[in-house]
């Protein structure tokens, strides 16, 4: 018997292979594949961008713990919790409380309605509706937050230095006015997987207990690298150049100029279409343009005056852009514009719009733009108020687009439905401006508007009873043409330092003006150095339902007491009680059996 | 943790076989078992020499074919359903195919060459074999696939039990085999139902995704084939003892022995009949498989509960009766 046992000396070796190949095995299993999930929802990341080095918005991308749901016990511990949060039912106050006391918390999702995603039908909704409106902007703003006071803002332009003490100042300054997230922040739409998860999130934590490692519950796995730094964001201006008719005489002709900047900026760059700022203005622009076109294209109607049309890039950023491409003007052309008209957000209004001029009212020019507006208006049955608000050259911030215009010594005005000037990325196209809330005959009338003042202008038919784009006309306003303008751009976001220079919609607007006009340029730009943007702006989150710790155990409690049974069973019935009892009893001796 | 519940899942699905290897005595005749040094109060059966584990691994290569042969019958001649519906042309030709597998158990029992274990532990062994081998085939990549996601299913569970009711019938359709194909003498009556019940075995997986297809919940599909396993079982080890009555001439001659003792001190007033002789053979031989040490136990009982006093003379009867 002895002898059977020789051959474990060369075992060993086999025994060492055994063990290594056993380790390879147990880093395999290890890898833990996170496969199909139950749901996968799509999600859109807070925008985290800094302004003159000062951090803002989330600050994180990748997320990886188990859900909750408000209403949360007093002084529950979030900090490996995220928390689903429907915008319907969202309570401000706690969450204004919770980011500015910085608790630290899992992550954020929010769950937006769909009716903002689709259009809706009822007006009876309007109060729901007004409400979800107010909730978002507020919302939005607390997210974003840029709460400084403005006055902190005029040392912006002076020096190097003052920036240094400016920006000790924001630093010092940082934990009452500004804040940012240091967990990540996503927003979701609501259908009925990622409801249905809450439904059971709530019914879990209503034992008292938000989910954790050992609890069971429902985790929510972001998987996306962390974000980086966007290179140098460019911004793109588009121009199109429709000349007049040259008569006799060198003498040049003088311009109007119709502008209107296409980009956005919102709380979640991937949701920020800005159908109504500025996606009406846009195709105000494309229309007004195309139906100028049609007038200029034979000699016999080509009328006197040039017409320079403007889709500017960088709004948000005090009109940025429109700056630089005002600069790259050369002085004949800049002198040789009349007036200019920007519009911006001419998509929902009743009954009123808003020219906001410079200049006082009193001064000539305004005063013959202005009244050529209120007398179309007048016959189209709305009114045209004129608001003034006076430029300040040291302060920075530019709050409508005509005062660029303004500062390079141009006559502009802006036509707007808004009446009071927004503050800094405030009504730049947020989580509320889709296209429900954009009326298409607003827009109609906004274009015959501009179109029609313009138009007699240049023909000179002020006080004539003469309609030139009248309704059921060849020249009348296409309501075809508006809508699906308006329904491409309510489809793309157009943040502007994640659209590439050669972005779909970039030239997809560039071709269209030059359909339009004659000559059509691009100019690119970078936005100015305040301002720097983080990429990963979308996702896809995984919700996966987990089973708890002390399930695990149970179940090999279970099946360690299964496998036992079933062994002493096997062996009671098949080689009787007494070997499964000599089983444990150790074997005597060889000495005893001996003797 | 996902590791760990895969681990439980493998437990559950290969735990069984490892469990039934090592519980039943075909571990104390396999070739490296060391409980044969410490087992010395027990001798091994020299009949049943060392080779189980050869006969598990070349039952379960044998399914392995038998599994290849079925793939491509069914790639030939099954046709893609355009709908859902049931076309009992389509599972007839299904159930046909599942016959191959009793094939490959006939293989396995017959024309594999298996030193000298008895008939007890070769069907145990091959019914083992073919059990694990379709467990690794068709549970192992699922498991090992699906199981470490984060995402909790009981579909893995389910799965375990089912390699488990699996090993459940493939030992007793084993049992059944080798009642059919290597015991040339069983009592006449019991064929028929051997075949019948060998018949509905062989069809119990086509049964299975039958009622998959109409639409059984996983739970409730997996109670089914625990319950029926069981059943199956407990029918196939009826027959199986009540076929060994006609066994091996030793313990036939045992069995006389241990009567003749019994009836020594018997009162002479009576002869033992025939059929009180066979009966009293079938009663020990029920137990034989239990232990060798049972039967004299047995005879020990019944030979002290004879010596009380009794009215009756013909006190055997009454026992047995």
């Amino acid at each position: 018997m002895a002898g059977r046992w020789r051959g474990g000396g060369g075992g060993g070796e086999v025994v060492g292979s055994i063990y290594s190949v056993l380790a390879l095995v147990l880093i395999l299993v290890a890898c833990v594949e996170l496969g199909d999930a139950a749901t996968a929802v799509d999600v859109y990341r807070l925008i985290q961008y800094d302004l003159s080095g000062a951090p803002y918005g989330s600050r994180l991308a990748g997320l990886n713990h188990h859900a909750g749901a408000a209403p949360f016990a007093p002084g529950a511990d979030l900090s490996r919790t995220v928390v689903i949060l429907p915008v319907r039912e969202l309570n401000l106050t706690f969450l204004q409380e919770y980011i500015t006391s910085k608790q630290p918390l899992g992550g954020l999702l929010f769950l937006l309605p769909q009716d903002i995603r689709h259009k809706s039908a009822g007006g009876n909704k309007s109060r729901n509706v007004g409400l979800l409106r107010s909730i978002l902007s507020e919302l939005e703003q607390l997210l974003i937050h840029v709460n400084l006071p403005s006055r902190y803002f005029k040392f912006l332009k002076i020096g190097i230095a003052c920036e240094m003490i400016y920006l000790c100042l924001l630093i010092a300054l940082n934990n009452h006015f500004c804040w940012y997230l240091q967990y990540p922040v996503y927003f979701a739409y609501e259908d009925d997987k990622i409801n249905a998860v809450l439904a059971d999130v709530r019914r879990g934590d209503a034992t008292g207990q938000p989910a954790t490692a050992t609890t069971g519950g429902y985790k929510l796995v972001v998987s996306t690298p962390e974000p980086r730094k966007a290179s140098s964001p460019t911004i793109t201006n588009i121009q199109g150049w429709l000349p007049g008719l040259v008569g006799d005489g060198t003498t040049q002709l003088p311009t109007i100029a119709v502008v209107a900047s296409y980009d956005t900026f919102g709380a979640a760059p991937a949701l920020s279409v800005g159908s109504d700022s500025n996606g009406s203005g846009v195709v105000a622009l494309l229309e007004i343009a195309r139906l100028f076109s049609r007038l200029y294209s034979s000699p016999k109607t080509r009328g006197r005056y040039n017409l320079l049309f403007g889709l500017t890039s960088g709004g948000p950023y005090n009109y940025n852009g429109t700056m630089k491409w005002l600069r790259s003007f050369d002085q004949r052309l800049r002198e040789s514009i009349e007036y200019a008209v920007c519009l911006n957000s001419v998509g929902s209004w009743n009954n009123e719009l808003w020219l906001h001029v410079s200049k006082p009212p009193e001064n000539v020019y305004i005063k013959q733009v202005y009244e050529s507006f209120s007398e179309v208006a007048n016959e189209l049955g709305v009114t045209v108020g004129i608001k003034h608000k006076k430029i300040n050259i040291s302060n920075p911030r530019v709050a409508w687009e005509h005062e660029q215009f303004s500062r390079v010594r141009v006559t502009a005005v802006t036509l707007s439905e808004l009446s009071v000037a927004p503050e800094l990325l405030q009504s730049t196209g947020g989580l509320y401006d889709t296209r429900h809330i954009v009326d298409e005959t607003a827009i109609h009338r906004s274009i015959k508007l501009v179109a029609e003042s313009l138009a007699r202008h240049i023909y000179g038919c002020e006080g004539k009873n003469i309609q030139i784009f009248a309704d059921n006309s060849s020249l009348a306003v296409n309501p075809s043409y508006v809508k699906s303008w308006l329904d491409l751009l309510s489809r793309t976001p157009r943040v502007a330092p994640f659209l590439s220079k050669n972005d779909p919609i970039i030239s997809a607007l560039k071709k269209e003006l030059s359909d339009h006009t004659d000559e059509v340029h691009l100019q690119h730009e970078s936005i100015d150095g305040m301002f720097s943007f983080y990429d990963s702006t979308q996702a896809t989150l995984n919700i996966y339902q987990v089973a708890s710790v002390t399930f695990d155990l149970l179940l090999l409690l279970a099946l360690g007491s299964y496998l036992i049974l079933l062994f002493s069973f096997l062996v009671i019935t098949t080689r009787g009680l007494d070997d499964l009892i000599n089983m444990f009893r150790r074997p005597p001796s060889r000495k005893a059996k001996a003797a | 943790m996902t590791v760990f519940h895969l681990l439980n899942c493998a437990i559950l699905t290969f735990g069984p076989h490892a469990v039934y290897y090592s519980a039943t005595p075909l571990i104390l005749v396999s070739p490296s078992s060391r409980l044969l040094e410490r087992d010395y109060y027990r001798k091994p059966n020299p009949r049943s020499e060392y080779d189980t584990i050869g006969t598990s691994v070349k039952a379960a290569i044998v399914y392995l074919g038998t599994a290849l042969v079925k793939l491509i019958c069914l790639a030939t001649f099954l046709k893609v359903p355009e709908n859902d519906s049931f076309d009992p042309y389509q599972e007839l030709l299904k159930a046909l195919i599942g016959f191959i597998d009793v094939a490959g158990l006939y293989f396995a029992l017959t024309q594999l060459t298996h030193r000298n274990i008895s008939q007890n532990h070769k069907f145990q062994a091959v019914g083992l074999g073919s059990a694990f081998a379709d467990s690794i085939l068709h549970r192992l990549a699922p498991l090992w696939v699906g199981a470490r996601g984060l995402e909790f299913t009981w579909e893995y569970i389910f799965q375990g039990i089912e390699g488990n009711a699996n090993l459940v019938l493939n030992l007793s359709l084993a049992a059944l085999g080798s009642l059919m194909w290597l015991r040339k003498n069983k009592p006449r009556t019991l064929i028929p139902i051997i075949y019948a019940c060998a018949g509905v075995l062989a069809t119990m997986p086509s049964i299975t995704s039958y009622l998959r297809t109409l639409g059984w919940h996983p739970p409730k599909l997996v109670a089914f084939e625990l319950v029926s396993s069981l059943v199956m079982a407990f029918i196939s080890w009826q027959l199986f003892s009540a076929c060994e009555v006609v066994v091996d001439l030793s313990y036939f001659l045992k069995a006389g022995f241990c009567f003749l003792l019994q009836e020594s001190f018997q009162k002479p007033c009576f002869l033992p009949s025939f059929g009180d002789y066979w009966k009293f053979c079938g009663l020990q031989f029920t137990h034989q498989t239990i232990s060798a040490r049972r039967v004299e136990w047995w005879t020990f009982c019944s030979f002290m509960v004879n010596q009380l006093p009794t009215a009756d003379s013909t006190c055997t009867k009454s026992f047995f009766g």
